[in-house]
């Protein structure tokens, strides 16, 4: 019996995403479990999965969407449809035309998706029991509560005064064990073994937030799971007498029939009837059914956007001729000449393709995660000094480890969600008395944090406590609202801790041989084999104050942490000489000359700062030195730059001022974080050089050259990509649904420890990211996009890679994401579908049946 | 005369504000903004009263005639100064925190309008005017309880709060009424315990009770006190405003009223046992609470509990201190609850603590009794050598407080630094205590409280927290009664939206 519960449970619990903890904030798709299947055919109700339609033809308007966008989702989305036109009157209209015609003439009634606050007495009473039990800090843990949430609910719900005296009795009758109470509720409410899984899913939908921290809780801690979970709501279902089945009816299709709609647009077309015209408009439009309007709209809102990116690339051919539909696939060797290469730019690394000719050696490379915020300092610094070349990869370079600091107590996972944490990584101190006067202040602050915390929560101190200590919080309050800066440095300034000079411990976590595939295979995947005489690797983090969400600006590849620790240990890992002796066997000499740097880039700031400073030998100082001058130049126009989206923020103000955001404790909009993401550009930097992206888009630096068995790019497209996806669909549905799969307005936030927020008094655990992390004054800020992929490299190469993978067969056959690629630079773009490569529509490129009208 | 036009710049200021955000809705950003320097340009004025005040030794600084007149004394400047100075700072946060919310405006309305009923109600000078400012106040609040009216959470929690609030209006109104009849509209507050005493016994006792009653719902004290933690769906600075400046207004209540009040026996008692039994009620409540507003709400549920306690005893000048204190430690609190993550993040780089001897222990557990004993005995015997009995009872808990603090710090790490700081610390914050307790007593004067309770009276609260204390720590005994409380506090620390039915 309680095997086939568990069984039961897993299954249906299966496609529920678990939600990570707000100290390692991981971006999920809240829909992962469905990338199985089509985007669009899911149906959740109170979910949107777009915008409303007023929002597109508002966009139409502003030319934000063009009828050729239009016309060119309508024909991506239904193929059949291309060659395909009708007769009205005496004109020949292309059935895609129609299509548009009726999109953004005649505006038909779309339902509109309301999230509903509905919410039951047993999610209230569950909502209340799970938070208490799992509360991280308790000042009074629930008693029972090593016996497992149900064990200590039904000892405790027998005393809840919340619950009449018959349930708290039927509460003594219920089973002693989690899976029994599921199968005894089950039964007791006359629930068939056919219905019951509905009947668990429905329970584990009533409180999304708390199910999904609980299925990350199970497989990370282990105190709660899925089953113990259920058990507690279906006995409470049980002892308070509600029923479990759900009122909400399904969402119904009320599509109007295509007859009518035909009916309408003739008369709008025509200016009467046509009956014979009005058959053949209605089958067309019988393809195309109100519900998929929406889809349709995004999907030209999404070219629009890939369109212009791609011709901002560089080597893209301007007059493509590629559109032409019925072209065939040209043989790309032929091709690959017939559009001159654009140079990438004076003195980096030469043109694109041409990977023979001698380019002159960079004066300072600078490796920065794929992140879209690296876009803007790497194009920043490379306008400031053509002798900087920059190179997008992973923030955690590739070294998956777990850090803590020199004697510290706990670690940080600093490594994708994909990965296991295997090697341990601490810190050396260079001066040992140092440290230990470290650890010893450490130690006080420690002491000091425990006398406060008591003094705060023990029963009869707070009284005193705030009487004696209420001016000196005054002073605070005041100083923090009025002088932020200031409150910010005399705070460090008190807890300063001389940090003591230290190197990473990664020689002892991973082989000399385990560090050399490491750096082989980075170097490799990111085509990095000509090397300046300074190479910085820059993790980023990001700076807030009194932010809760701090860690979702973090760096995501770093397991939602600042990426210092993988950049500090990816510079010793390349500065070590046996690992460069083992790299120069397998083909990838390092000069003797080059020193690897590790450095912290701050976003808030979008300052760069050299870590290990005290390990830079005294032949590089001056390169150090002088690149700190130019991060400096860059930082600034970058600050400037970014100011100018910024709420409260003006260009005009100097970047310290915009800086000091971070320190600000009633900041809500320290930086706009990833905000705008919608590309994921794989290539060399040559094809993106020079452009401004704005910020939008991943970067991954790839050559097809160094990675001859395409290892690299499988690695990329199945990780980077992957935790891209998650990062582009996380920001996709907090945009569109803030009240469900959005934490809502961060000024009601109430958090729970670092587990999660509740948003007021009590409810549901909140997901995804804050509205003040995707709009500002009720516009969104965040264009919500799925992620366009763009690739340079061999098509086969990439097909026989996405055929290999089934997470990317998902999420490109699904529509959860989008491919397209081209062999190289000056060759023509084609578009991934579930059929193969064809030709992209170069959607600004007028269409022939245009004319027609 | 210059005092008079400082006293209207403050009492004006925050009205201006007001209606600067009522004419301005359009330019939400900059209206707020504005209304958050006039709030602290009406700061400044009352500051500048203060001080022309104590330079000349005036008692009291008259504004207004007949039942509207406004008497600003000592106590009137000091709480115009914290609810001008923390409501000005709490704008100026919110400029920024509300930056690009569409009910940014709302709240610059609401907020300066209860701002500017609070300052006129602790100017008050007559009993007309004080009950309307009263009333205008808790409207006020409601109004920016309302701040996000379409969430049903909010729509609770100012369900709640009404109808207290009326409750306890209507209290205050009858109280009022009673009063203005026997003493006529522009009866002084001052002269409320002549009238009461030309009064039948039974209607002065109802009149006190009544106030009491008013006092109570205002401060979220039993049996009115469900409302406080129904209100945590309004914006942080809502809240942060609400925990500083409103809720301690049953004590502004007791202490103006304190000559219908402090002479009865029965009125003091009832006041004591409220504030006692909400002081022990909130701060076991606050134990299982997981959400740091939540704990935030309770706690100062239990401060306002020990505050209206303090009432009780007769020490009004001791209720006073408390209630500034609080209200600049509680609304800090409330403004930086989202530090919990960033927290937390700093407790990684921490050494392991290290193992504690049996010697360290005593040793750490003896200073921690011995030093902060020794210093609030020598701290009072330098500035004010003879202590009341209530005091002195008060007096106890600032010693407990230290020695909590003090022990914890010094069993986790007793070095000469943690030593050396922590009683540096401890011995400078007693004093500074000191000097403000000191000079809060000489500020209001002392109110002869002939029905006050016995001083140890406070031992029950005490005991009791202490055997709270004891049964969250998870020690092993007293299972059933723990599993009873446990049970019982969780289902009175989250305010229900559903009415729960059985079988």
């Amino acid at each position: 019996m309680s095997l086939k519960i568990r069984a039961d449970v897993a299954r249906v619990a299966r496609d529920i995403v678990p939600q990570w903890p707000l100290h390692s904030f991981i971006a999920v798709n809240p829909l992962g479990g469905r990338e199985g299947i089509d985007f669009e055919s899911i149906r959740d109700s109170g979910i949107a999965l777009t915008r409303s339609t007023p929002h597109y033809l508002a966009d139409v308007q502003s030319g934000r969407i063009t009828r050729e966008n239009l016309s060119a989702a309508v024909i991506e989305r239904i193929p059949e449809l291309r060659a395909h036109s009708v007769r009205i009157g005496s004109r020949t209209i292309s059935a895609a035309k129609l299509i548009v015609a009726e999109l953004t003439e005649l505006a038909p009634a779309a339902e509109t998706v309301r999230a509903s606050q509905r919410s039951d007495v047993v999610d209230e009473m569950t909502a209340k029991w799970v938070a208490s039990f799992l509360d991280p800090h308790p000042l009074w843990p629930m008693p029972h509560r090593r016996d497992g949430f149900y064990a200590a609910w039904r000892a405790l719900a027998r005393h809840d005064p919340a619950v009449s005296r018959s349930a708290r009795r039927a509460a003594r009758t219920l089973p002693a064990r989690a899976d029994d109470a599921i199968g005894h509720a089950l039964s007791e409410l006359k629930i068939g073994t056919a219905d019951a899984d509905a009947v668990l899913r429905r329970q584990l939908a009533g409180l999304p937030g708390w199910t999904a921290h609980i299925k990350w809780r199970a497989e990370h801690v282990g105190d709660i799971d899925v089953v113990e979970y259920l058990a507690v709501r279906l006995s409470l279902h049980l002892v308070l007498g509600q029923p479990v089945e759900d009122a909400t009816p399904s969402p119904s299709d009320g599509d109007e029939s295509p007859w009518t709609r035909a009916i309408r647009l003739v008369e709008h077309l025509h200016g009467g009837a046509d009956r014979g015209a009005t058959a053949s408009v209605a089958r067309v439009l019988a393809m195309h059914p109100v519900r998929d309007h929406p889809f349709t709209f995004q999907r030209a809102y999404e070219l629009q956007y890939a369109g212009e990116l791609l011709r901002t690339i560089n080597g893209t051919a301007d007059d493509a001729d590629t559109a032409d539909p019925v072209a065939p696939r040209p043989d790309i060797a032929d091709t690959a000449g017939t559009v001159a290469p654009r140079p990438g730019s004076a003195g980096t690394a030469g043109t694109a393709g041409t990977a023979d000719t001698v380019a002159p050696r960079p004066d300072t490379q600078l490796v920065a995660c794929i992140d879209p915020r690296s876009e803007g300092i790497r194009r920043h610094l490379e306008q400031l000094h053509a002798g900087i070349e920059t190179f997008g990869f992973a923030g955690f370079f590739g070294i998956p480890i777990r850090f803590a600091s020199y004697n510290s107590s706990s670690a940080i996972d600093s490594l994708p969600a994909l990965l296991a944490p295997h090697h341990r990584v601490t810190e050396r101190p260079r001066d040992p008395a140092s440290a230990q006067q470290r650890t010893a202040r450490l130690g006080a602050h420690q002491a000091f944090a425990a006398g406060i915390h008591a003094g705060e929560s023990t029963t009869a101190a707070p009284f005193a406590f705030a009487e004696t200590t209420g001016v000196l919080f005054g002073a605070m309050t005041v100083l923090r609202t009025l002088a932020p800066t200031i409150a910010a440095r005399c705070a460090a300034a008190l807890t300063s801790t001389a940090r003591s000079e230290s190197s990473v411990t990664v020689a002892d976590a991973f082989t000399l041989d385990e560090r050399a595939g490491l750096a082989e295979a980075a170097l490799r995947m990111m085509g990095l084999s000509q090397f300046a005489p300074l190479v910085i690797f820059a993790g980023h983090g990001s700076t807030s104050t009194n932010n809760l969400y701090e860690s979702s600006l973090d760096c995501g590849a770093c397991g939602g942490n600042p990426g210092t620790a993988n950049a500090r240990s990816a510079a010793a890992i390349f500065n070590d000489p046996d690992v460069r002796r083992l790299l120069h066997e397998r083909g990838l000499p390092i000069p003797s000359d080059t020193f690897f740097l590790a450095a912290a880039h701050d976003t808030v700031t979008d300052r760069i700062r050299p870590l290990d400073a005290h390990l830079v030998p005294p032949t590089h100082l001056d390169r150090v030195e002088r690149f700190a001058r130019l991060q400096h130049t860059a930082s600034d126009a970058l600050v400037r730059e970014r100011a100018h989206d910024l709420p409260g923020a003006s260009p005009r103000r100097t970047p310290d001022r915009t800086r000091a955001r971070g320190d600000d404790w009633a900041e809500v909009y320290p930086e706009w974080g990833l905000a705008g993401n919608a590309a994921f550009i794989i290539g060399p930097r040559e094809i993106t050089y020079g452009q401004d992206l704005k910020r939008r888009v991943f970067l991954h630096s790839y050559r097809p050259e160094t990675d001859p068995n395409g290892a690299g790019l499988e690695t990329i497209l199945t990780a980077p990509v992957v935790v891209a996806q998650w990062i582009n669909h996380q920001y996709y549905f907090s945009a569109l649904n803030p009240d469900t799969l959005g934490a809502g307005t961060k000024t009601v936030h109430n958090a729970i420890g670092t587990l999660g927020v509740l948003s007021g008094q009590a409810g549901d655990l909140r997901r995804g990211l804050p509205w003040q992390s995707v709009a500002f004054a009720g516009r969104l800020v965040h264009e919500p996009m799925r992620l366009a992929v763009i690739v340079e490299a061999p098509l086969d190469r990439i097909s026989a890679i996405v055929s290999r993978n089934a997470v990317l067969r998902s999420l490109f056959d699904n529509n959860w994401i989008s491919l397209t690629a081209r062999e190289n630079s000056g060759s023509a773009w084609y578009s991934y579908g579930r059929y193969g490569w064809s030709p992209t529509r170069q959607s600004n490129i007028p269409h022939h049946e245009g004319a027609a009208q | 005369m210059m005092w008079t036009t400082l006293a209207l710049a403050a009492l004006i200021a925050p009205w201006v504000a007001a209606g600067a955000g009522l004419v301005g809705r359009h330019r939400q950003a900059e209206v707020a903004r504005a209304a958050a320097a006039v709030t602290g340009l009406g700061f400044a004025a009352a500051a500048g009263l203060g001080i022309a005040t104590v330079v000349s030794g005036a008692d009291a600084v008259s504004v207004g005639a007949g039942a509207f007149m406004l008497t600003l004394d000592g106590l009137a400047i000091v709480m115009t100064l914290l609810v001008l100075g923390l409501s000005g700072v709490i704008q100026s946060f919110a400029t920024r925190y509300l930056r690009g919310d569409s009910r940014q405006g709302w709240f610059v309305i609401t907020a300066n309008l209860l701002t500017a009923s609070t300052v006129l109600m602790v100017g008050a000078g007559t009993v007309v005017l004080f009950t309307v400012a009263w009333v205008a106040a808790g409207i006020s609040l409601v109004l920016l309880l309302n701040t996000y009216p379409h969430d049903r959470q909010a729509k609770e929690g100012v369900r709640r709060t009404v109808w207290r609030f009326v409750v306890g209006d209507l209290s205050l109104l009858a109280a009022a009424a009673m009063l203005i009849l026997a003493g006529g509209m522009d009866l002084r507050l001052a002269e409320v315990g002549t009238v009461l005493a030309g009064m039948p016994d039974l209607l002065a006792a109802a009149v006190g009770v009544l106030l009491v009653a008013a006092a109570l719902a205002r401060s979220s004290q039993i049996p009115f006190h469900g409302w406080l933690p129904a209100t945590l769906a309004a914006p942080t600075p809502v809240s942060a405003l609400m925990h500083a400046g409103v809720v301690n207004a049953g004590a502004i209540l007791l202490i103006r009223f304190s000559s219908a009040i402090a002479d009865s026996t029965l009125t003091m008692a009832v006041v004591f046992v409220a504030g006692a039994t909400t002081l022990v009620y909130a701060s076991a409540v606050r134990l299982i609470k997981p959400d740091v507003k939540g704990r935030l709400v309770f706690s100062t549920m239990a401060q306002m509990g020990f505050m209206i306690m303090a009432c009780g005893l007769g020490a009004f000048a001791a209720a006073v201190f408390h209630l500034v204190a609080h209200g600049l430690y509680k609304s800090a609190l409330f403004l930086s609850a989202g530090t919990g993550v960033r927290q937390q993040a700093a407790r990684r780089v921490w050494p392991d603590r290290p193992h504690r001897g049996v010697a360290s222990a005593v040793a750490a557990v003896g200073l921690a009794v011995i030093v902060p004993l020794g210093a609030v005995a020598s701290a009072r015997a330098v500035f004010a050598p003879d202590v009341s009995a209530a005091s002195a009872a008060l007096l106890a808990f600032v010693v407990l407080a230290g020695a909590v603090t003090l022990g914890s710090t010094l069993l986790v790490r007793l070095s000469i630094a943690t030593v050396a700081v922590s009683f540096l610390a401890i011995i400078s914050l007693t004093l500074v205590y000191t000097v403000f307790v000191v000079a809060f007593e000489d500020l209001l004067g002392s109110v002869a409280a002939v029905g006050a309770v016995s001083p140890w009276w406070v031992l029950a609260p005490a005991a009791l927290l202490i055997i709270t204390q004891w049964l969250a720590s998870d020690r092993i005994g007293a299972s059933a009664v723990r599993d009873v409380l446990y049970a019982r506090g969780l289902s009175a620390a989250t305010p229900a939206l559903h009415p729960v039915k059985g079988i």
